[in-house]
């Protein structure tokens, strides 16, 4: 299991050694994991297995205890979370964190502005910003959005809110997305369409995509890649059908 | 020169008891309502004067005059009455608003009691050392030191054991740390937690009263100190971390003995060494000595 | 009982904005009253003061409880560079207010953005009150608790007679003018590129991070931008009221922005100006009766905390925006 320089360039993320302590709990407990630029992996395991944890220490939300990542051949495990959104990691979370007095549209617009390097900008008016707001559009189409663009965030049904909740990381154009549980708390008929929206995005665009999903029927219809964790480490790691006849998997994770 | 130190000390021990007292007022507030109340310093203040007031009526009553010390618990439980009048009214409102809206809130109390303590007690700054003298004093180290700071010392230190105590063994204690932890969790086991929040509350605020109430002797009271209190027991917050009782203990105990130190060799500094010393915490060690890192 | 907020888009377009000033500046020839040009000059420099203190509030969500620190600052600068450097143009000490206004917010704001919320806020009042206790200690320099006392300076080269303690009605004329630019100069900062990304900074700062932005220094940002705006009020308050003091650098007076972009409303561009105004108006006439000031506008604060957060101006909105039906329009 040992990754060598060729496995860092080869692979767009690449983490060694991976933990996270909190207090006596080992959160992340070692995790090797490489991932090639393309793939659609999904992370499943049991609450507490540390899916999201390991999530927060790749976007660097969570400073890391041991181990190390690199993205895109590069080690970023010292780098703050800003300079790796800006690298080209976005993310989305688990409780649906928007920005609840702007709009949809401004949700959205805020990462296009960011993504074009234009936060900065004091003497310009945004509204005036075609190019803006033509990406901002573009977004909102391929979301499904559009016709609820001018609503707060906080007046929007709560699957919209998930699906916005995706949109944001995904204007930022990134190489790398980690989703946290896009669907949960999304009714049963939802579940499909939402992540079949997002799936198809992300895949028209070519990104890499990591998501977390506690639903297995969509995980098997929807993944290249399946990543089982269990207590901080990873239990299995690969095709869905291989990961599913694991024994592991099945006794710890599905509980049979 | 080295026999003034153990004098020192115990002068930086009566004011590390009073800091104790006043921020453990803020701080068990902030714990558990996880507010920070900006007219905590107001109840110090009105701690202090309602004391005034109370041992001149006593006086005027002719009773053995060594009970006058009474009057200190007087004016601390009818400051915690007072923030009684304001929690269930306006506070409760807004315990599920934006921590703005919370800042605002208390902020808006403050103006109000700064004012009431204009009107009811005046514009100037008053003094009452007279009835706390009696007790006397004895010298260590060449220097006097009255009997009644060594009663404050020890009010400070029992009242640290007796939360200590409280919160640890105690039932409603462990309740109420519960509910500093997880306020949907314990209301679902059947907790009652506006009340808890209301009795928190004016326990917060009959401490910040008992050492304004304490303080009396020691200092002249005037309505600006309020916002000079607020800043103190916030420091110390800061320091001991924010609701942790033995962080407020031990920084109390620092910042007292190191500002007793300080103003013997560097008089100029008596205020800067507060700021200095939350200023290295929160470089250092943000979290505080005893905090938790969120 | 409230939405969670609303979103502004101006239907009226600049005329209030037009008729405002026009307003303004047909004062005095027909009111001929120096006292009222005070107090009207009063009311637009706190605007200024406030719209500063707002920039941080309500569109970049950090409440400061010692905002008048900078204002302070930018006075104390036009004073002191005033007496001891006898500096008589108006136009040389209003910049070197302004610098040393900025500079004392990008200073003091640099520590404090490192921090949230509560402690955010108890930084800002802390600073503000060492600020207040070193210009009392050093009253060699400060004059201390008297304060200092301030000429009217040349404007733009001439002298205007000081008619005593009341402005004169070319100085009334230079604030209006200046106060227009700084409308137009914050109007155009709030809806620019710059502006957004701080209102994302208010609903969700942690957030920001992940868009690449650094939520940090974007405060910081905003807070020096702030302390521009507090430096040029300050600088137009020295000749104004003709005398500065440790109470304009005082914790209380911190709270003055704050009525006022609370009462006017903190989340319409309208609000701190028409606050401003409503709280000159008040004050005026409270401290007619009593000098218990404080309580009155103690009561106020919690009054509209609790039932009009959204303020004079934004309850218009809101109203507005009912009576309308679509689902944004404001002032």
């Amino acid at each position: 299991m040992a990754s060598s320089k060729d496995e860092i360039s080869k692979n767009i993320l690449v983490t060694r050694n991976l933990k996270k302590y909190f207090g006596e709990v080992h959160a992340v407990d070692g995790v090797n994991l490489s991932i090639l630029e393309g793939e659609v992996a999904f992370i499943i395991g049991p609450n507490g297995a540390g899916k999201t944890t390991f999530l927060n220490l790749l976007c660097k939300w969570l400073e890391p205890d041991e181990g190390k990542i690199f993205f895109m051949g590069k080690d970023v495990t010292k780098m703050p979370p800003y300079k790796l959104t800006k690298m080209g990691i976005g993310r989305s979370f688990q409780l649906v964190n928007l920005y609840d007095t702007l709009t949809v549209f401004d949700n959205i617009r805020v990462a296009v502005i960011s993504r074009l390097g234009r936060s900065g900008k004091i003497f310009s008016l945004v509204d005036r910003d075609k190019e803006v707001a033509k990406e901002t559009e573009e977004i909102l189409k391929t979301f499904g959005l559009s016709d609820k663009k001018d609503l707060l965030a906080s007046e929007l049904p709560h699957g919209d809110r998930k699906l916005l909740d995706v949109a944001i990381p995904f204007a930022l154009k990134p190489k790398l997305l980690l989703l946290d549980e896009p669907t949960s708390g999304v009714s049963t008929e939802e579940k499909d369409p939402v992540m079949k929206t997002i799936v198809s995005a992300v895949k028209a665009a070519g990104t890499t995509a990591l998501i977390i999903e506690h639903d297995m029927s969509i995980v098997f219809s929807y993944s290249d890649r399946v990543i089982a964790m269990h207590e901080g480490k990873i239990l299995a790691d690969g095709k869905p059908k291989e990961v599913q006849e694991n024994k592991l998997v099945k006794t710890l994770i599905m509980g049979e | 020169m080295f026999e003034a130190y153990p004098a020192y000390i115990l002068n930086g021990l009566l004011y590390a008891s009073l800091l104790f007292l006043l921020s453990s007022g803020l701080n068990v507030v902030l714990g558990v309502l996880k507010i920070l109340n900006l007219a905590h310093g107001s109840f110090y203040v009105l701690g202090a004067y309602l004391t005034t007031s109370f041992v001149a009526l006593f006086v005027a009553t002719g009773l053995p005059i060594y009970l006058v010390y009474t009057q200190i618990l007087v004016a601390a439980a009818v400051a915690g009455i007072i923030g009684f009048l304001f929690e269930p009214t306006l506070l409760r409102p807004i315990y599920k608003r934006e921590e703005s809206y919370q800042l605002l809130l208390t902020f808006g109390i403050l103006l109000v009691l700064s004012d009431v303590t204009k009107i009811v007690w005046g514009l100037g700054a008053k003094v009452a050392p007279e009835p706390f003298k009696l007790l006397g004093s004895f010298t260590i180290g060449g220097i006097p030191f009255p009997y009644y700071n060594l009663l404050v010392i020890a009010v400070g230190f029992v009242v640290f054991l007796m939360l200590w105590f409280f919160f640890a063994k105690t039932r409603t204690g462990k309740i109420i740390r519960a509910t500093a932890t997880n306020r949907e969790v314990t209301t679902s086991l059947g907790v009652n937690v506006p009340r808890i929040f209301t009795l928190v509350f004016v326990f917060g605020c009959f401490l910040g009263g008992l050492a304004g109430a304490l303080a009396v002797p020691m200092q002249s009271i005037f309505p600006g100190l309020a916002m000079e209190m607020l800043i103190l027991s916030f420091v110390i917050v800061v320091i001991g971390g924010m609701g942790s009782l033995e962080g407020a203990f031990i920084g109390s105990i620092i910042v007292g003995i190191a500002r007793s130190f300080g103003i013997v060799y560097f008089p100029e500094i008596e205020l800067a060494i507060l700021f200095i010393i939350m200023i290295i915490v929160l470089l250092v060690r943000p979290q505080g000595l005893f905090g938790r890192r969120e | 009982m409230f939405p969670k907020s609303f979103h502004i888009k101006p239907i009226l377009g600049l005329l209030p904005y037009i008729i405002g000033i026009v307003a303004l500046g047909l004062i005095p020839p027909l009111t001929g009253s120096t006292y009222l040009a005070y107090l009207v000059g009063l009311a637009i420099v706190l605007a200024i003061f406030a719209m500063g203190f707002n920039l941080l509030f309500g569109y970049t969500g950090l409440l400061s409880f010692g905002h008048a620190a900078y204002f302070g600052a930018g006075c104390y600068a036009f004073a002191m560079l005033m007496k001891y450097y006898h500096i008589q143009s108006f136009e040389l000490l209003f910049l070197g207010s302004v610098i040393i206004a900025t500079l004392t917010a990008a200073v003091i704001g640099y520590v404090c953005v490192r921090y949230i919320k509560i402690y955010f806020s108890l930084l800002t009042l802390a600073f503000g009150q060492v600020e207040y206790a070193l210009v009392v200690k050093l009253y060699n320099i400060t004059g201390g608790t008297d304060g200092i006392r301030v000429m009217m300076p040349t404007l733009l080269g001439f002298t205007f007679k000081d008619k005593g303690f009341f402005v004169t009605w070319p100085f009334y004329y230079y604030i209006l003018a200046i106060f227009t630019i700084c409308v137009i100069v914050l109007w155009i900062i709030l809806n620019s590129h710059f502006g957004k990304i701080l209102q994302a900074i208010r609903d969700n700062d942690v957030r920001v991070n992940f868009l690449g932005v650094s939520e940090r220094r974007y405060k910081w940002y905003a807070f020096i931008l702030s302390g521009v705006f507090c430096g040029v009020a300050g600088a137009l308050f020295a000749p104004l009221n003709g005398h500065i003091g440790p109470e304009h650098v005082y914790w209380g007076f911190s709270a003055t922005p704050l009525f006022i972009a609370l009462i006017g409303g903190h989340r319409v561009f309208l609000g701190p100006i028409i606050g401003s105004f409503i709280y000159v108006l008040v004050r005026h006439y409270v401290t007619a009766f009593t000098i218990y000031w404080e309580l009155f506008f103690g009561a106020i604060v919690i009054l509209f905390t609790l039932l009009f957060p959204y303020g004079v101006c934004g309850g218009i909105s809101l109203w507005l925006a009912r009576r309308m039906k679509s689902a944004k329009t404001s002032l």
